[in-house]
C-alpha cells in the first residue's frame, strides 16, 4: 500500500515551507465543499522579538514561522498541537490581538492588518471566541445578563428591549434555560458546563461568521465534553459558521471538524481530513501523536508508550531543516537535518511536510497494521542522535542506550519503543546511584512490556 | 489480572465518610466508601468533577480542613485501622512514610526561590529524619528512578519544564519509600506526549519499586494506562468496583456505562453519549439511589431505598444487580 501512496505523491511547491501552501493555489487550501472562502491566512509570520536590557535586540521567538491555509464559510478545522508550538499565537493573529510580522489574513477577502479603528472594531464582531476556562473568562462580579449585554452596548444596540431579546435568543440557543432564573445568576453559581454555555452564547450574540474555540472542553468532565462540542457543532450548523478549533486532544476533533492541522515548533507539518489523517498518519510528529494517545483497555496497562526522546525545540534557534528532525526516528541524515521539507500533497488534500514523503527519496517506510511506521533496525539506534544535552532535552541523551537494547516489536494498536522506557535512564544517573531496588532497563523492559503478538523489524 | 486477586490487601476503606458543615447544611462529600487496594497494583478512581474523589483522599490521609462534620469509618493499612492513629502519631508514620501524595496541580506549586533538590529532599529530612546531605543524596538516587538528571538537584522549578517539574514532585513522593502513593489528577495539565512520558514513568516505578497506587482521574482513558482495579466515584459513594480488564470491556451500573460510553474514541465509529442532567447537590442527596434521576433503567425501588451491597457485589450501588443488569453496548 505504500508504493500506491507514493506514486499520488507529487511536489506541489519546490520552495520553502514558508512559501509552500500559498493560498489558493493548491488543492491542499481548497477544500471548498462549503463554498466561499472566509478566512486566508498566508505565509503568516508571528515573531516576538527578544531584548537584553530591556532595548539590545536579542533575536526572534518564531512562534508562527510560514503558516497558510485557507478556511471556507462553514467549514470546522481543528488544530492540533502541543504546548508552545504557536497555536495560540496563531490564533491571537486571527482575533487581530497580535499583528503578524508579516504575511497577511484575509477575512472576507479584506486584509485585516490595514484595518483601523472602527473597521477593527466591526471585524472582531465578526469572529467570536470561546476561552478555554470557562470561570477565568467570565467576569464574577457580573451577572449573566451583564456579562451577555455588554458586547450589544458596546456595538451600539441602544435599545434595552433588543438586546434583551438578543440575550434570550442567545440562550435558548446554548440551551441554558429557564432563561429568567439564569440571567439573574454570577458564573460561580453555574456548573463548569453550564459556565462554558455561557461564554458560548457571548460568543454568538454577535453573530460572528467564525468561531475560534480555544481548548473549549478541557476543562470540562467526560460526560459534559460531549454535550458542549455537539453544541458546538449544532451551532456552526445552522449558522453556517466557520469553526477554528484548536486543541491538543486527537479523539475529541473527529466529532467536531472536518480537517485537521497539525503543527509543530509553529509550522504546520500535516494538513489532511480528518478521517483520513487519523487512519494514515504520515509526519512523524502525528504518529507520535497518536501513539501516545489512547483509548481506555485495560491492555494499556501492559505496554510502554512510544514517546519521542527530548522536547520540542527552541523557537529561538530552531532545528536547521526539519523541525521535528532531532526527535524524528525516520530522520534522513544530510536531508532532513539540512533542507527543509516543503509540504507534499499525497492526494485527497493530505499534505505532509516530510522528506519521507518525496517520491524522488523513495525513503518511505513500510506501514504496520496500525497505520504507523515500520522502524528498521538502524532507524530505532537513530532515537540516540540529535540534540545536544541541553536543558529540557536531557530524554534524549538517555535515548543513547536504548539503542543497545534494541527495538521491541509493536503490538497492534498500542506500541512498545525502548525509546520510551530509556527517556526515564537519563543519562548517566542510574549507574552512579545505588539504591535498594534496582534492575537493569533490559529487566524492566522484558518485564513490564508484554510484546505480545509483536511484529519484529525486517 | 487473576493474579491481583491472589495479592494480600494492603489498604482496606470501610464505610469511611467525610462530610464538610458550611453555612448551607453538611456536604456528604465522601459518604460510606468500601474499597481494597491489593500490594503493588493500582486502583483508580474515576469519577467527575464534584463527585468527592479529591476529598476521599484527603480522608486517606486525614488532610482535613477545619470545617469537618463527620469523619468516620475505618481505614485498615496492613490490617491495622490508622482512623485509631493519634493525629500526631498518624503524622510521625503514616504520612509521607508510608502513604504520600501529589496533589492536583502539585507541579505549580514548587517553591520558586528554593532548589528542586532541597524541596525533593525535605521529606526525607523531616520524615526519615536523615541530615541535609544525606537527603540531598538520597534526592539525587530518587532523580535517577523518575529520570530527572543530576544536575537538575541544583536548579529552580522555573528552569524545569511542565513535564520535568512533575517528575520531581513524583520523587518528592518517592523519596520516603512509601508504601502507597495518592496522585490527584497527575497528568491533567500536561500536552499528550508528556502525559504519556509520564504514565510510563509511573509503570515502570510500580515495577521496579513495587510501589501501590490510588490514581485519582477524570481521565479515563489515561487511568487505563496505569489501572489493575477500577472504582467509579458518583456523588460521594462509590458506585462500582471491577478489575481493569473487566471494567473497561464491560461496565456494569449504568452510570459507568454512560461515563465509559462518552469517551471520544481515536479508533471505532460509534458517537459519543452526553449524561444529561446534573449530578445531586451533596447537601441533601436523594435519599434513594443518587443516580436515579438520570438513571434509563430506573424503577419504584431506585427512589425509595439506597441500593448498598457493601463489597459483595461488583457493584455497590445499584439495584439492578439483583439479575436486571443492561446490556453495555460499546
Amino acid at each position: 500500500m505504500t508504493t500506491d501512496a507514493m506514486g499520488e505523491t507529487a511536489v506541489i511547491d519546490d520552495g520553502m515551507t514558508t512559501e509552500s501552501v500559498a493560498s489558493g493555489e493548491s488543492d491542499l487550501t481548497m477544500a471548498g465543499e462549503h463554498g466561499t472562502r472566509l478566512l486566508a491566512v498566508d505565509d503568516l509570520h508571528v515573531w516576538y522579538e527578544l531584548k537584553r536590557f530591556g532595548f539590545a535586540h536579542a533575536g526572534w521567538v518564531r512562534a508562527v514561522d510560514g503558516v497558510s491555509f485557507d478556511l471556507m464559510r462553514g467549514e470546522s478545522v481543528a488544530v492540533v498541537g502541543e504546548s508552545g508550538c504557536g497555536k495560540s499565537s496563531l490564533m491571537k493573529a486571527i482575533l487581530g490581538l497580535q499583528p503578524p510580522t508579516s504575511g497577511d489574513i484575509h477575512f472576507d477577502g479584506q486584509s485585516i492588518s490595514k484595518l483601523t479603528g472602527e473597521d477593527r472594531r466591526a471585524y472582531r464582531s465578526n469572529i467570536g471566541y470561546v476561552q478555554q476556562d470557562p470561570f477565568g473568562a467570565l467576569p464574577t462580579f457580573m451577572n449573566i445578563k451583564r456579562i451577555l449585554e455588554e458586547p450589544l452596548i458596546i456595538n451600539g444596540i441602544k435599545d434595552p428591549a433588543e438586546r434583551m431579546e438578543r440575550i434570550e435568543q442567545a440562550l435558548t440557543e446554548v440551551k441554558l434555560t429557564p432563561i429568567d432564573e439564569v440571567i439573574n445568576k454570577f458564573p460561580h453559581m453555574l456548573s463548569g458546563g453550564q459556565q462554558q454555555r455561557v461564554v458560548i452564547a457571548r460568543a454568538m450574540i454577535l453573530e460572528p461568521k467564525l468561531l475560534v474555540a480555544d481548548e473549549p472542553v478541557s476543562m470540562l468532565d467526560a460526560s459534559v465534553r460531549v454535550e458542549i462540542l455537539r453544541l458546538l457543532r449544532g451551532l456552526q450548523e445552522t449558522h453556517n459558521l466557520g469553526v477554528l478549533y484548536i486543541t491538543h486532544d486527537l479523539s475529541t476533533v473527529r466529532y467536531f471538524s472536518e480537517r485537521i492541522f497539525v503543527m509543530y515548533a509553529g509550522q504546520i507539518v500535516e494538513l489532511a481530513d480528518v478521517h483520513d489523517l487519523l487512519d494514515r498518519p504520515s509526519h512523524p510528529y502525528t504518529q507520535a501523536l497518536l501513539a501516545a494517545s489512547s483509548d481506555p483497555d485495560a491492555k494499556n496497562a501492559l505496554v510502554m508508550r512510544e514517546v519521542p526522546p527530548g522536547e520540542p525545540p527552541s523557537l529561538v534557534n530552531p532545528p536547521e531543516g526539519c523541525r521535528f528532525n532531532p526527535r524524528c526516528a525516520f530522520r534522513i541524515e544530510g536531508q532532513c537535518d539540512v533542507h527543509i521539507p516543503p509540504i507534499f500533497d499525497t492526494g485527497k488534500g493530505h499534505g505532509v511536510a516530510c522528506w519521507l514523503l518525496d517520491p524522488s527519496l523513495n525513503a518511505l517506510p513500510e506501514r504496520g497494521e496500525d497505520g504507523m511506521y515500520m522502524r528498521t533496525e538502524s532507524a530505532a539506534v537513530d532515537w540516540s542522535g540529535g540534540r545536544a544535552d541541553t536543558a529540557g532535552s536531557e530524554e534524549g541523551s538517555g535515548a543513547v542506550e536504548l539503542g543497545e537494547v534494541g527495538e521491541v516489536g509493536r503490538a497492534t494498536g498500542s506500541v512498545v519503543s525502548v525509546g520510551s522506557v530509556g527517556a526515564f535512564g537519563a543519562g548517566g544517573a542510574v549507574g552512579a546511584a545505588d539504591h535498594s531496588m534496582p534492575e537493569t532497563l533490559a529487566d524492566v523492559v522484558d518485564d513490564v512490556i508484554d510484546t505480545g503478538d509483536g511484529i519484529d523489524e525486517e | 489480572m487473576s493474579e491481583t486477586e491472589t495479592k494480600e490487601t494492603l489498604l482496606q476503606v470501610r464505610d469511611l465518610r467525610l462530610h464538610f458543615k458550611t453555612r448551607r447544611g453538611m456536604v456528604q462529600a465522601v459518604d460510606g466508601v468500601n474499597f481494597d487496594l491489593p500490594r503493588n497494583t493500582a486502583t483508580v478512581i474515576i469519577g467527575e468533577s464534584g463527585c468527592g474523589k479529591s476529598s476521599l483522599a484527603k480522608a486517606i490521609l486525614r488532610l482535613l480542613p477545619r470545617n469537618v462534620g463527620e469523619y468516620s469509618g475505618q481505614v485498615l493499612l496492613n490490617g491495622e485501622d490508622i482512623m485509631q492513629l493519634s493525629d500526631e502519631d498518624f503524622r510521625r508514620t503514616i504520612r509521607w512514610n508510608r502513604i504520600s501524595m501529589v496533589p492536583q496541580a502539585a507541579m505549580n506549586a514548587l517553591n520558586p526561590v528554593m532548589r528542586v533538590g532541597e524541596q525533593v529532599a525535605e521529606p526525607a529530612m523531616v520524615h526519615l529524619g536523615l541530615s541535609k546531605d544525606d537527603a540531598l543524596q538520597r534526592a539525587l538516587q530518587t532523580f535517577a528512578h523518575v529520570g530527572v538528571p543530576a544536575d537538575f538537584l541544583h536548579r529552580y522549578a522555573f528552569e524545569l519544564s511542565g513535564g520535568m517539574r512533575q517528575r520531581a514532585i513524583i520523587a518528592m513522593a518517592l523519596i520516603t519509600e512509601p508504601d502507597i502513593i495518592i496522585l490527584d489528577e497527575p497528568t491533567s495539565a500536561l500536552d499528550v506526549l508528556t502525559q504519556a512520558n509520564i504514565m510510563n514513568l509511573l509503570k515502570r516505578v510500580k515495577h521496579e519499586l513495587k510501589t501501590s497506587f490510588i490514581l485519582i482521574t477524570h481521565d479515563i482513558a489515561t487511568s487505563s494506562e496505569l489501572a489493575d482495579n477500577v472504582a467509579v466515584m458518583y456523588a460521594g459513594q462509590i458506585v462500582e468496583v471491577g478489575d481493569a480488564a473487566s471494567f473497561f470491556s464491560d461496565p456494569l451500573h449504568p452510570y459507568a456505562q454512560k461515563l465509559m460510553a462518552s469517551v471520544p474514541r481515536l479508533h471505532g465509529r460509534q458517537e459519543p453519549v452526553f449524561i444529561t442532567g446534573q449530578p445531586p447537590s451533596l447537601l441533601e442527596p436523594p435519599t434513594g439511589c443518587r443516580f436515579a434521576a438520570r438513571c434509563e433503567h430506573v424503577f419504584d425501588k431506585c427512589v425509595v431505598e439506597p441500593p448498598d451491597f457493601g463489597l459483595d457485589g461488583k457493584i455497590s450501588k445499584c439495584w439492578l444487580q439483583e439479575g436486571l443488569l443492561p446490556e453495555y453496548t460499546p
